[in-house]
């Protein structure tokens, strides 16, 4: 790792692909030999198809060495853009992609990845089988409690009891009474997040291939001490054929009638959530 | 009745980028070049996409130096080639 070659890749030094995406070859684009791809990739690099002789994939790649790394977030957050975008022009020629996590390369030059294809050819198809026809979307759930707490403060009968022993209560009791009260409100509002996020869940179910539930405070965001989105109860990932979009659109719209509820739709992206592992001799 | 469609705006955009370091196909293969700090740079990632995602939402300036060009390009996709379904 520490000998030192060119990051492009290209000397005999030591050849390297770093790999943004797999496609499917045999449907549209095939009749082009070999096929190609009009984009380019993180920093300008020349992108790309290396064919399977072994199945009807490709591997989207650019000649590279190492990995990226930088201590520049803008340079890095550039090349995720870019790596999104080879991924996203894949797609549009060839269908669903295959989108391979950022900063993966591959020791070797293309005869070295379309091997490595060749290997493990039934795994990329059963990866694919998983997600044909179908792109990831995402929901995200808000909710305002304001008119909930205020509801809920005139109809739970434990909140009632409380406030009735709050009004009868000196300074001292007082301060335990208003914990108690605040405990009590927590726990409903907790209660009526889960049961919002639940009933989204399932209501998405049975409009996807699959669905799954994604934290809704990032990491990223968490380690800044950003709170994006006070009232973001849930988000949500699902697989699904884009003509679904229509169905998905209108279960949200009654998901968002309910008081105080807002959910945001975006998509179609590459099937990010959806995707595994490849991994030799499986 | 039709629902409302996905949309794929700068701020929608930025949210999903951060997939891209935790999600997507995982490559295990003697040939797969790893380096020993993906961790370190994982968080440093992170926080690059913290300051991006941001500004998406509340529609500030992206951070000096960001390719403008680029993020329009990506997060516009979605107008330009709707996907079937479209209603006009």
């Amino acid at each position: 790792m520490s000998e030192s070659v060119e990051a492009d890749g290209t000397t005999a030094a030591g050849a390297g692909r770093y790999l943004y995406c797999l496609v499917g070859l045999d449907g549209a684009g095939e009749n082009e030999d070999p096929p190609r791809l009009d984009t380019t990739g993180i920093e300008g690099a020349p992108v790309t198809v290396v064919e399977s002789a072994a199945a009807p994939v490709g591997a989207v790649v650019h000649p590279r060495r190492e990995p990226f790394d930088s201590a520049d977030l803008t340079e890095l957050r550039d090349w995720l853009l870019a790596h999104q975008q080879v991924v996203d022009a894949a797609g549009d020629r060839f269908g669903t992609p295959l989108p391979v996590r950022f900063d993966t390369v591959l020791e070797g030059d293309d005869d070295a990845v379309a091997a490595w294809l060749g290997r493990n050819a039934d795994q990329v198809a059963d990866a694919f089988d998983e997600v044909a026809g179908c792109w990831e979307y995402r929901v995200t759930l808000s909710w305002d409690s304001t008119a909930f707490e205020s509801e809920q403060r005139a109809t739970d009968a434990q909140l009632s009891a409380i406030d009735r022993r709050l009004d009868q209560s000196g300074d001292g009791k007082r301060f335990l009474l208003e914990k108690q009260h605040d405990q009590r409100m927590r726990e409903l509002v907790r209660e009526r997040r889960a049961a919002l996020t639940s009933d989204l869940v399932d209501r998405l179910a049975e409009q996807s291939r699959q669905v799954t539930e994604r934290p809704v405070q990032s990491d990223a965001a968490a380690s800044l001490g950003v709170e994006l989105d006070d009232d973001a109860v849930a988000q949500v990932a699902l697989l699904a054929p884009p003509d679904r979009e229509s169905e998905i659109g209108s279960v949200l719209d009654e998901v968002a009638a309910t008081p105080g509820v807002d959910v945001r739709f975006t998509g179609p992206w590459p099937p990010y959530t959806f995707t595994t592992q490849i991994t030799d001799d499986a | 009745m039709s629902g409302p469609k996905p949309t794929r705006t700068q701020g929608d955009l930025a949210q999903m980028l951060e997939t891209l370091l935790d999600k997507g196909v995982v490559i295990n293969a003697d040939i797969a070049i790893t380096i020993g700090d993906t961790e370190l740079l994982s968080v440093k990632l992170r926080a690059a996409i913290a300051s991006f995602e941001t500004a998406a939402e509340y529609g500030l300036e992206f951070p000096l130096g960001t390719d403008l060009e680029a993020v329009a390009e990506a997060s516009d996709r979605a107008s330009a080639d709707a996907p079937a379904g479209e209603q006009g």
